[in-house]
């Protein structure tokens, strides 16, 4: 897509460039940085934007709330402290994880 | 109480993917969905798919874009490891109801998925074993008639039939 906009000119480029894995896990990364420091808080991010970070899970979720409306883009995410994600990962288990089964 | 009355097998109705085949059958049941307080607590319909395999109940996200009209947010409360893509938390609690019964709280361990291409089924949600345990549900699933069934505990014939079918296996057992 990049290429074909560079070649016919069909468009600006800034969109394909913002959609870019590369860029996407950046931003992951920076994210995940941010709760590391964190590891027993609950951290709220819009992009590499910290929003909140508090033990107060209501709290956390209010600011998560308005910062879907606040007009600046990207999505926002509650990144829960460090006992919960790994909760999270150890559950992802079974048919759920496996839709090659049904698919 | 039971929820479900020999239900029979059969596909979902909502499709999100082409070529979904009509050999799919499964225990497919419509149920309502209540969120503590995303989409103001309305009874929102889906299609669900029963699954004992499946360790945790799965939203699809695209099924909460249905309720725009109704919700001032995208998702009800989601959260997750920014490095995990395989799904997020649902942190908002939730109930299902079946046909006319109760509602029942729905597990903490719930999550969502964000791409459909790793939705297992065609189905908006997937209730997993998670779902099952935590009310103490009983699925009987008749393979002769193609036809299950869901039975809540809190009711005298559902308690004799689940002591009939575990003294039955028991006397098995020792013979």
């Amino acid at each position: 897509m990049t290429a074909t906009c560079l070649v016919w000119k069909l468009g600006p480029n800034t969109f394909d460039r913002a959609m870019r894995p590369k860029t996407i896990q950046s931003v992951t990364d920076a994210q995940a940085a941010v709760a590391d420091l964190h590891p027993s808080e609950f951290v709220v991010m819009k992009g590499r934007v910290v929003l909140e970070i508090t033990s107060d899970k209501e709290r956390a979720f209010a600011v998560w709330t308005r910062a879907w409306a606040d007009g600046t883009p990207g999505e926002p995410i509650v990144i829960p402290p460090l006992q919960e994600r790994l909760l999270l990962r150890q559950r992802l288990a079974g048919r759920g994880a496996e839709p090659w089964r049904r698919l | 109480m039971i929820l479900l009355r020999e239900e029979p097998f059969r596909v979902a109705e909502a499709r999100f993917h082409s070529g979904g085949g009509s050999d799919a059958q499964g225990l497919v049941v419509r149920v309502f969905v209540r969120f503590g307080k995303w989409a103001e607590r309305a009874e929102l319909q889906a299609e669900a798919f029963i699954d004992p395999g499946a360790d945790v109940t799965t939203f699809r996200r695209s099924w909460f874009g249905r309720f725009t009209a109704v919700a001032s947010q995208p998702t009800p409360w989601v959260s997750g490891d920014p490095a995990d893509k395989r799904g997020r938390a649902v942190s908002e609690p939730f109930e299902f109801r079946f046909g006319t019964g109760p509602w029942l709280e729905g597990p903490v361990s719930t999550i969502e998925r964000a791409d459909d291409r790793d939705f297992p089924g065609h189905e908006d949600i997937l209730i997993g074993r998670d779902f099952l345990t935590q009310n103490g549900l009983l699925l009987v699933i008749d393979g002769a008639t193609k036809t299950y069934s869901l039975l809540h505990p809190g009711d005298d014939a559902n308690r004799g039939t689940r002591e009939r079918i575990r003294q039955a296996i028991t006397d098995d057992a020792q013979q």
